[in-house]
């Protein structure tokens, strides 16, 4: 306790053979609305107990759920699927920028569905030294319909773009050009890969 | 004048002020080392009684609780604690505590209380009761604190279950035992699930990636001994497709083999490193930023090292990369962090880099509220793979010990702002002007966050439209000794590190921030996790405690995402600092 008083504890040495805060349980912060939230780590099963780092989202096999990916000081990494049975629905997106940076970096959107506007924007790095994936994910709840969107751009640009039209996109991903009002499906190379990947299986089966 | 009057005057009397000067500076530094000594001791003695609880709950032992209360146990009105369920949703099931039949309590009361609890439990995994703060010592031997219970096992049912219960206590000591005469619920919650909505597939996916130490911080030249514990600060870790096939593949900073993952799109990964012209070994990358930086529709990576220089790498389009780092001017050493924005909205991203402090020339002064630090970077991207930096014309060199750097258009003036958290340092909000500069808003918009920052992280938590922030923070269970830390306390240290007089501006500068509230300062360091409600108005308020969204823990990483697509932004934080060979903390 001195050399911590003492600002000693930056040295090797006091740690020793110890744990400082070791053996700690990951969070896992449900917003339960109303400016509460509840750890729900234990019971999701999300509540890794390594020394963890950086952690970063993606949907990482692209059935609309948020995975999550660790990095653990002194230990293997921490994948963890995303597995919940009853998640609602969801729309995510890829903005592609021309005017504005090509990766959107910046662009927020905001989308009203089922009650609420929500706003997400597009990063790329926050957290500690994490970068999640740049596409932004809308969580629906148990709607089906979006009313609406609005893409504020990096370049200023605002573009409107009725929920009908980002309806047949629940639960997939839809690319954005700014200023376009085509919008394609964003995991149109993932199918094609898809594809590609069964017929060599197919292939393989046969030899 | 005569010269023993000469004498007197010139000497005796200086000799005599300076000795009374130093005599009164002495016996108040006693008195603030005497107050924080039974601080000290007050909390030591707290945590000694509240670990013999918590043995006595992982014992499934009612004897060995109920023998932490005082034979006078007295309480007004308090009751059973029982469970009430709140929501059920995929398998989790949240409880809210309530207290039941109401009543005066006496030691027997406690017992029943006790023993309903642990009725309900078949096994404890692990308990912990942890001394939040010390919020009064009347006299020597008596104390008024807070303190978290947080107890996990497994029911009578079957089902893991998770507890946090925050109480109040009344402590006393009767011939050097400390013992609870009156207690407080204050509000307690069991969560309960099947454990099924995440599953680990780290092995399973093929990743074999194990995390390194940086080897340079054991070298002589980088002084291992004197600030040693920054080598366990490894690592990043980033998501993008950087092959365009439409899965999310993942690269693992690493303090000697970071390794690129590509993602098989059927639940697998390989190790794709070399393969995509990356080298097999770097050394001391804490960080990989993935963007297009020419606009070609390639990912491109920016490479962020503690022990060496920075590095940019073009993406082909084919699944490689090819070093770009020659003269691109990617700033110095030191860095931890990055994240790319495009301040100037022109079109062109820009990076924004955290960075730390040379243990080879200096340690931290002031401890918590440093500005030492090798100063944060801003690199204009030019075009081609130029960077330049702006950060002096920018007006963001922060000079605390940069952990976590985010950018987000907080006003909602189309610019990207950025926010810094500091571990050594207060935090810091930096508005985009628009024109190039930005301005330090951090105490003006409350987010001057003195915590060891260790992430931040912008989104609307409460779909307002308004970006908020979390921060994550060290809330270490040792909150108590926080409070003993006063600003005189931080001048003594300053004073014994032989930096007192490049510190005194930095005094001045807490002492206007946090005005009469000084003396607390260490209190607000040791807080724990910031969550910074944005009002639109450009004032932040920090909701963490009511929002519970602050337990105690060593916090790195965390971010924000909807995990249940339910159009609520969750948060997921990670925490462990050092899980030494010996398991009980320092």
């Amino acid at each position: 306790m001195d050399q911590y008083k003492r600002g000693l504890f930056f040295s090797d040495e006091f740690v020793g053979e110890n744990s400082w805060n070791g053996y700690e349980r990951k969070c896992l912060f449900a917003n339960a609305g109303g400016g509460q939230f509840l750890d729900v780590a234990r019971p999701a099963g999300a509540d890794s107990i390594k020394d963890g780092r950086g952690v970063a989202i993606a949907d990482y096999n692209g059935d609309g759920k948020l995975d999550l990916v660790i990095n653990n000081n002194n230990s293997t990494p921490t994948v963890y699927l995303n597995n919940l049975r009853r998640a609602g629905k969801c729309i995510e997106m890829k903005l592609v920028g021309t005017r504005s940076n090509r990766d959107a970096i910046g662009a927020r959107v905001r989308l009203s569905a089922g009650g609420k506007t929500m706003t997400r924007q597009v990063e790329a790095g926050s957290g500690y030294a994490s970068e999640a994936m740049l596409p932004i994910h809308f969580g629906l709840g148990g709607s089906a319909k979006i009313d609406s969107a609005e893409i504020i751009w990096p370049s200023g640009l605002t573009q409107r773009i009725e929920g009908s039209r980002l309806d047949p996109f629940v639960d997939r991903m839809a690319r954005i050009e700014e200023g376009s009002q085509q919008i394609t499906e964003a995991r149109a190379a993932r199918m094609a890969g898809r594809v590609a990947a069964s017929m060599r299986q197919a292939h393989r089966g046969r030899t | 004048m005569t010269r023993k009057r000469k004498r007197m005057v010139f000497i005796y009397v200086p000799l005599i002020t300076i000795g009374v000067i130093f005599l009164a500076g002495k016996l108040y530094v006693d008195r603030v080392e005497a107050n924080a000594q039974l601080l000290a001791d007050t909390g030591q003695s707290a945590i000694k009684l509240l670990g013999e609880y918590k043995s006595g709950v992982e014992n499934l032992s009612v004897d060995e609780i109920v023998a932490c209360y005082d034979d006078n146990y007295s309480s007004e009105a308090e009751g059973f604690w029982s469970e009430e369920l709140e929501s059920e949703r995929d398998g989790v099931r949240v409880y809210q505590w309530r207290l039941d039949g109401i009543k005066p309590f006496h030691k027997a009361d406690v017992r029943e209380q006790v023993s309903r609890y642990l009725g309900r439990v078949r096994s404890i995994e692990e308990g912990k009761f942890k001394l939040d703060s010390v919020e009064q010592i009347p006299r020597s031997g008596q104390a008024v604190i807070r303190s978290i219970l947080w107890v996990r096992g497994v029911g009578l049912d079957g089902v893991p279950f998770e507890s946090h219960a925050l109480f109040r206590q009344w402590l006393h000591a009767a011939e050097g035992e400390w013992k609870i005469e009156k207690q407080a619920l204050i509000h307690g919650e069991t969560v309960t699930g099947d454990r099924a909505g995440f599953t680990n597939i780290t092995e399973k996916a093929g990743i074999t990636f194990e995390s390194h130490q940086n080897p340079t911080w054991n070298t002589p030249e980088w002084l291992p001994k004197k600030f040693g514990i920054i080598k366990y600060g490894q690592g990043g870790v980033s998501t993008a497709d950087y092959d365009n096939d439409g899965w999310y593949d993942i690269f693992f900073g690493d303090g000697s083999h970071p390794r690129l993952y590509r993602n098989n799109g059927d639940n697998t990964f390989t190790d794709v490193t070399v393969k995509a012209g990356l080298p097999a070994e770097m050394i001391g990358i804490a960080v990989g930023v993935f963007a297009d930086f020419n606009n070609d529709g390639n990912k491109d990576l920016f490479l962020g090292c503690s022990t060496g220089p920075n590095r940019l790498y073009r993406g082909n389009g084919d699944g490689t990369f090819t070093d770009v780092t020659e003269g691109a001017g990617l700033g110095g050493y030191l860095v931890t962090v990055a994240a790319a924005g495009d301040y100037d909205n022109d079109g062109k991203l820009d990076v924004y880099l955290g960075r730390y402090l040379d243990p080879r020339t200096k340690l931290p002064t002031t401890l918590f509220y440093t500005r030492n630090g090798e100063g944060n970077t801003l690199l204009h991207n030019d075009g081609n793979f130029h960077f330049s930096d702006v950060t002096a014309k920018a007006g963001v060199r922060e000079g605390g010990l940069t952990l976590g750097v985010a950018w987000g258009d907080y006003d909602n003036d189309g610019y990207q702002d950025i926010y810094v958290a500091n571990d050594f340092g207060r935090n810091a909000l930096f508005h985009n002007n628009g024109d190039g500069t930005f301005s330090d808003v951090s105490k003006r918009t409350g987010t001057m966050d003195y915590g060891y920052g260790m992430s931040a992280t912008f989104g609307d938590i409460d779909n307002d439209g308004n970006l908020d922030i979390y921060v994550s923070n060290v809330h270490s269970g040792q909150r108590w000794y926080g409070q003993a830390a006063t600003l005189y306390q931080y001048m003594l240290t300053s004073t014994r590190q032989g930096t007192i007089l490049e510190d005194l501006p930095l005094y001045k500068e807490i002492y206007a921030s946090v005005g009469a509230d000084y003396s607390s300062y260490g209190d607000r360091v040791v807080k724990g996790n910031s969550l910074l409600m944005n009002d639109g108005a450009g004032h932040f308020t920090d909701v963490s405690e009511s929002a519970r969204a602050n337990p105690f823990g060593w916090y790195w990483g965390s971010t924000m995402f909807d995990y249940d697509n339910d159009g609520r932004q969750d948060i997921y934080a990670v925490n462990g600092w050092i899980s030494g060979k010996k398991k009980d903390d320092l």
